[in-house]
């Protein structure tokens, strides 16, 4: 799905991503962990399109990537809606930008509705819902236009305990129904373990692959309980240690 | 605030001050604070004679003005808001215009557009264009980022963006300014329409005061209050209708003296 070449990143005169080579499969689900301002964002929006890497290749589907792609979806942290807009409104949105006829059109935002719950605010502002309708209102905008690869940056950082757990079962549920290609850039590792098929480990900056691992227990349907769940994390937490180690 | 309760608002404002300049009247016991109910039956009576015209021609020249300033203070405002370039060569500019006290230019303005309506209008377009650009300026530097980049990734156009994210965020505060524009542009038409003109609601009033017509004057006062207080009602109706978010996010804005 994604593969880049030794992409480098300078912003400012300053390396944000350093020779940084990785190829994610389509269907993959992966999360990327790593210390703050390692440049996990950036690369997220090299993956997006939205900028452009200094040097290096960056090809998806074996294309290369200039712009960003129709589908491909972005969701951050603080869930971007437009507050002019109604919950309805900013769904369909995508579909707007994306010229979808009338008729396709609200069948398929009605559709994303229903599936995340979400026709009880259809007519209300982000203003009068809790942030973690907004972040499922922010994920039905990502679905509605059929995206085959979904970024995710840090989008369930300001939630409750309660809203992002059940957030990131709805999340994986959706992954292993519909097959999307997912990239999660977050700073916790349990989300990390949860989420991803693969972790991948970033140095600090200037950004880099310090380390994958492969998640045994992603399919499993307990697998915060599970025994190689706790093993990985605490592997986790030490290569963590090792790359702010390296970093000093 | 809802449409029944600006309603209510208005008219308890309207009562406490009639009240109170009706308590003054007894007080001073002066022709100079006339009866606000004489006065009020005065004004009925002149706007079926001429200060209707006198209002509509003040009423002009404010739409007219406010129009001109809303146009180019949108259009400096969102390019500098909006580019570097322009942020760089023309802020400046508008750092040192802002301050000046553009209502001392009315002579200038006379001996360059003549004495008719046009030095007046250019007067109140100059004075509230620039809180115009100001309002539109940081409205757009301070949007946030992860609005665009959201939409890019569904492959907005710049249009796109000025339609979805640009255009839409600017309202608010435009109205803002406008609400505000509205009390300084009636102030300097009042100081504006003292000069080379038989028409307009602040010639009317001074009119009065020389030939010792109180009623009359304070008739005018209120017919220019009122003129004030009907545009600034009609832009909070609109913003009412059209800005519904708007007022959720005041709702939820708690009162920190409470």
């Amino acid at each position: 799905m994604i593969t880049s070449e030794n992409i480098s990143l300078y912003y400012n005169n300053t390396e944000i991503l350093s020779d940084l080579s990785l190829h994610i499969n389509a269907h993959e689900s992966l999360a990327i962990i790593g210390p703050s301002g390692c440049g996990k964002t950036s690369l997220l929006h090299i993956f997006a399109g939205l900028i452009k890497p200094t040097s290096g290749s960056i090809f998806v589907n074996h294309t290369p990537l200039l712009k960003p792609r129709r589908t491909t979806a972005l969701i951050s942290q603080h869930y971007s809606l437009l507050p002019w807009k109604t919950v309805f409104e900013n769904i369909c949105l995508p579909l707007h930008i994306q010229k979808v006829k009338r008729s396709a059109f609200d069948a398929r935002t009605k559709a994303t509705l229903t599936m995340l719950g979400l026709n009880h605010v259809k007519s209300k502002y982000p203003t009068e819902l809790s942030g973690g309708e907004q972040q499922r209102v922010a994920i039905a905008r990502a679905l509605v236009q059929t995206p085959d690869l979904l970024l995710f940056d840090e989008a369930f950082s300001s939630l409750d305990a309660i809203t992002r757990d059940r957030l990131q079962s709805e999340l994986k549920h959706l992954h292993q129904s519909t097959k999307t290609t997912m990239i999660f850039v977050t700073h916790d590792i349990e989300e990390a373990l949860y989420l991803g098929e693969r972790i991948l480990v970033m140095s600090t900056q200037p950004g880099t692959v310090f380390k994958t691992f492969v998640n045994p227990s992603y399919h499993n349907p307990d697998a915060k309980m599970s025994q190689g769940f706790h093993q990985l994390s605490n592997q986790l937490r030490q290569t963590l240690n090792e790359v702010m180690h390296d970093a000093n | 605030m809802r449409i029944n309760s600006l309603k209510f608002s208005t008219l308890y404002a309207l009562l406490i001050v009639t009240v109170c300049w009706y308590v003054i009247h007894l007080l001073l016991n002066t022709p100079t604070v006339p009866d606000p109910l004489l006065t009020f039956s005065r004004l009925v009576n002149l706007l079926t004679d001429d200060l209707l015209l006198h209002l509509l021609s003040s009423l002009g020249r404010i739409v007219v003005a406010t129009s001109i300033a809303l146009i180019l203070g949108i259009t400096v405002g969102l390019m500098i808001g909006l580019s570097q370039f322009f942020n760089t060569y023309l802020s400046p500019i508008v750092f040192v215009l802002f301050p000046l006290p553009k209502i001392a230019f009315l002579p200038i303005l006379m001996l360059l557009f003549g004495l008719g309506n046009q030095s007046k209008i250019i007067l109140v377009a100059l004075i509230i264009v620039f809180q115009i650009i100001i309002t539109v300026k940081d409205s757009v530097m301070n949007l946030k980022k992860e609005y665009f980049l959201s939409i890019k990734t569904m492959g907005a156009t710049r249009i796109e963006l000025f339609k979805h994210i640009i255009f839409p965020s600017i309202l608010p505060s435009l109205f803002t300014a406008l609400r505000l524009s509205i009390g300084t542009s009636i102030s300097v038409l009042f100081f504006a329409e003292n000069y080379a003109t038989t028409f307009g609601i602040g010639y009317f009033i001074m009119d009065s005061w020389i030939r010792i017509d109180y009623i009359d004057m304070y008739a005018g006062i209120v017919a220019i209050s009122l003129l004030g207080l009907g545009l600034f009602l009609l832009i909070q109706l609109i913003e009412q209708r059209y800005l519904p978010w708007v007022q959720l996010e005041k709702g939820t804005q708690q009162s920190f003296l409470d």
